[in-house]
């Protein structure tokens, strides 16, 4: 089947870089703003959503037999799955009320590139494996 | 493109730190100016930043909780800070006064090279996430390349 070709792997992937995506943008901002008197450092968390999203559906033990029943609930597709903005938890706020610890972004930030750059790294395989899945014949 | 939305941000923080510098230099140079065009000894400069809020380009981008985790930096205001202006007691100076206090600007030393370095940090934390973004946008480029 075709569609078992490009699975949910590829979903994946492609969420984990969109979202790893908005994460460093947060994360840049809070950078630049570790000067800023008042600035709030924020944060963006979805390793939950993604991984119930992700996690296979258990067969769902209803079925519709009537058109007029409820319909059934399906699980959150990957697609749709979206980062939630948190506020990030601080311990020492200056006078000037900044939140943002600097150390504490910048590994942050690093963590969230190498996260990033593995996902792209693992996508690229991904790609290369199908294709030789389908040049394979010739 | 949302990864442009991250340099811009980091841009504008690179921005802003750099004018701080120049503020602090302007201090550090002038801490012995006892005459400005005002009248007067120089005053301290000091600079304000203010975050900015980077709706108008990300709307369809980031979705509605996102768009406020996202603020790019400016500064607002270099304001002068009135207080403090030093008196020194040297009668044979020009600036001197009735009684031969001179009044010196009310800029600190220490206090400027400790916003510098504070500064410098700054802008090297701002260059390392600007490498990442663009670390990041090289990888997704190379997906699909064999």
């Amino acid at each position: 089947m075709i569609s078992d070709l490009f699975s949910s792997t590829l979903d994946v992937l492609h969420k984990t870089l969109d979202l790893r995506q908005q994460r460093h943008t947060v994360l840049a901002s809070n950078i630049a703003n570790a000067e800023t008197p008042g600035f709030i450092a924020k944060d963006v968390r979805f390793e939950e959503a993604l991984r119930a999203a992700a996690t296979p559906p258990q067969p769902p033990p209803l079925r519709q037999t009537h058109p007029e029943h409820l319909p059934l609930i399906h699980p959150t597709s990957i697609r749709n799955v979206q980062g939630t903005l948190v506020v990030t938890p601080s311990d020492d706020i200056g006078h000037d009320l900044n939140t943002v610890s600097i150390d504490q972004e910048m590994a942050k930030l690093a963590t969230n590139t190498m996260h990033y750059n593995a996902s792209a790294e693992i996508l690229s395989r991904a790609f290369d494996q199908l294709k030789r899945t389908v040049s394979e014949t010739q | 493109m949302d990864m442009m939305t991250g340099l811009q941000v980091s841009f504008s923080a690179l921005n802003a730190q750099r004018t701080r510098m120049n503020v602090i230099a302007s201090n550090l140079a002038n801490a012995q100016s006892t005459r400005t065009p005002e009248g007067g000894p120089y005053k301290r400069q000091e600079v304000i930043f203010a975050a900015q809020p980077q709706r108008s380009s990300f709307a369809g981008m980031l979705n509605e909780q996102l768009r406020d985790g996202v603020n790019a930096v400016h500064v607002l205001d270099i304001v002068s800070d009135p207080n403090g202006t030093r008196l020194e007691y040297e009668p044979d100076h020009p600036d001197a006064n009735e009684q031969g206090y001179v009044a010196y600007p009310n800029v600190n030393v220490m206090r400027e090279m400790v916003d510098l370095i504070s500064a410098t940090r700054a802008y090297e934390a701002n260059v390392t996430a600007i490498n990442s973004s663009k670390d990041m946008a090289l990888r997704a480029l190379q997906i699909g390349r064999v």
